[in-house]
């Protein structure tokens, strides 16, 4: 296998033997970007000035979401408004990357401020899957698993919202976790739904995950909602046999509608996770059912007061010179997209003094009825499995309703409401589509979900497949 | 719910064709949302945030924060080490 193609794990052992050096592994990436990213628009900067630490990471080049704040690196968010923002700092995410010798090598498209299910809601350009270039890859973090599904990095953070690691992950026939809210700093996320969002790691296998997630959780006092947790070695116990463990079929999922090639492949998975061992039994979470309206509600309100700081006075793109409130209104109605502009207006609404109690705090209040739905389930069982999306991924350019889009989030927008973490593994190809199994874990148990993820991994082979490119 | 009266809240101005679109997409979002009115949600606590984190502190030292130019790098308008604005007032 060609050396961009190898995972992070098989490339630091490469590097160990000294068998290949860490300038090759770098020059590698780099090659592979001029040649297929034409083809494949999963970056919006590709970075040419590098700088490599010593460390546990040392020579692996990884990519990052737009929405993630890099040094000197223009970071837009895929929006016009950003267009010209380029970061004073770092994210935290990615200063320690940094210093454990990771190497950026570009900023990847996504959805405008992460929303959206396709990357279609670039401002720039839309961003196709590698397995297909007439589908999507997903979204909101398209650009980053497309860039890792055709090899131009060896693993990519993106932020998760809603879905937007575990979707695109998914699609592309890759690994994508969102942590535990708060395991993670998002000091330097550009904010989308603060109670929502969580950066996580996209990669080629669950071994590469658990690297990933080692080096970027742990608390951190620039973000006021990063929790103090022991320190895991995520890597450690991903071999343990997981006999024994319980996993619940979330009941209510299974009467939603679903394509009868996801629901084939999920059954089957559900099989080969019984034969592993664990105790597969359907569990019920009432409410869950209420998920998507209640998802739609919060984000859509933390979207219209966070997107309020983008007014033209201290950073992005200024319109208009004349009145205050008029740079105000011309800067942010020719910078947004239209899906922003969307979700900003009916945030707006259900902030309206009219609108609050009918509308926001209801749904804050089914929000706490879902998470203690979870949290008894959790009681009884280890880890909940769903299929990750409802469809396969769809072609380029075919949702254009409003409902069709919502529908995308159905088994994701839970985990961010009960603030835990979900891991999406493949399970599944037909013809180049691939099929996500989630797996969702008690706050902080992400090694749980890993170790069944792992589990899993080894008697399939889709962690080994690559697109056939020329 | 007055489609012009969101707008003007959020400042931002639809054009005439965005608006139509717009009127339509609230209107299926809120009969989606709708369902929300099923649920008996009496003497339910609202979460407004999944960790009950409450008052940060930390202690009162001082530690480096971003140099001022580097804070105003990204200004559309600056002047003088402030960020420039229109007059706001006669």
């Amino acid at each position: 296998m060609e050396l961009y193609h190898l995972t992070i794990h098989e490339v630091l052992e490469k590097i160990r033997k000294k068998e290949v050096s860490k300038q090759e592994v770098l020059q590698t990436t780099v090659d592979r970007i001029k040649d297929i990213d034409y083809h494949i628009g999963a970056y919006l900067y590709v970075n040419k000035k590098f700088h490599m630490n010593d460390g546990e990471l040392s020579g692996i080049s990884m990519s990052i979401k737009d929405n993630i704040c890099t040094k000197n690196i223009s970071t837009t968010c895929a929006s016009k408004i950003l267009k010209n923002f380029i970061p004073p700092y770092d994210a935290t995410v990615v200063d320690k990357l940094y210093e454990n010798g990771c190497i950026l090598v570009g900023k990847t498209n996504m959805d405008e401020f992460g929303m959206g299910s396709s990357t279609e809601n670039s401002s720039f350009h839309i961003t196709k899957n590698p397995w297909n270039l007439d589908y999507v890859p997903g979204g909101s973090s398209g650009g980053s698993a497309a860039s890792i599904a055709s090899s131009q990095a060896y693993f990519s953070l993106g932020s998760d919202t809603g879905g937007s690691i575990r979707q695109p992950s998914a699609f592309c026939g890759l690994v994508g976790l969102k942590p535990t809210y708060g395991l993670v700093s998002r000091y330097g996320l550009i904010a989308y739904a603060s109670s929502l969002d969580q950066i996580g790691p996209i990669t080629k296998d669950v071994e590469d995950c658990a690297i990933v997630l080692n080096h970027i959780a742990g608390y951190d006092r620039k973000d006021s909602t990063s929790f103090k947790y022991r320190k895991i070695d995520y890597t450690k116990e991903l071999r343990k046999d997981i006999k024994g463990i319980k996993i619940g079929i979330i009941k209510e999922y299974m009467n939603e509608s679903m394509d009868a090639y996801v629901k084939k492949s999920f059954f089957d998975a559900c099989k080969k996770l019984e034969s592993l061992g664990a105790i597969v039994e359907e569990v019920s979470i009432p409410h869950v059912k209420y998920s998507l309206p209640t998802y739609e509600i919060i984000s859509s309100s933390e979207c219209s007061s966070n997107l309020s700081r983008f007014d033209g006075i201290r950073y992005g793109v200024r319109r208009s010179k004349d009145l205050l409130n008029d740079l105000f209104t011309s800067t942010r109605s020719q910078g947004f997209g239209e899906e922003v502009k969307r979700k900003i207006l009916l945030g707006t609404f259900f902030l309206t003094a009219d609108s609050y109690e009918e509308y926001y705090e209801r749904a804050l209040k089914v929000r706490t009825l879902i998470k203690k739905d979870f949290d008894e389930a959790f009681k009884r069982f280890d880890a909940m499995i769903c299929p990750t999306s409802p469809t396969l991924p769809f072609k380029i350019g075919q949702r254009k309703n409003i409902i069709d889009k919502y529908i995308q989030d159905t088994y994701t927008v839970a985990a961010n409401l009960a603030g835990i973490p979900a891991i999406s593994i493949p399970c599944g190809c037909r013809e180049n589509l691939f099929v996500g199994l989630q797996i969702m874990g008690k706050a902080f148990d992400e090694k749980t979900i890993l170790n069944i993820s792992y589990a899993f991994e080894q008697i399939h082979d889709y962690h080994k497949k690559r697109p056939n490119w020329r | 719910m007055n489609i012009d009266d969101i707008a003007a809240l959020s400042k931002i101005k639809l054009s005439e064709y965005e608006k139509e679109k717009m009127i339509d997409d609230f209107n299926r979002t809120i009969d989606f949302v709708d369902k929300l009115k099923e649920v008996n949600v009496d003497k339910v606590a609202p979460t407004y945030h999944i960790l009950h984190i409450k008052n940060v502190y930390r202690e009162d030292k001082i530690l480096p924060s971003m140099k001022q130019d580097e804070v105003l790098k990204n200004a559309p308008e600056k002047n003088n080490g402030y960020f420039q604005v229109p007059k706001m007032m006669e």
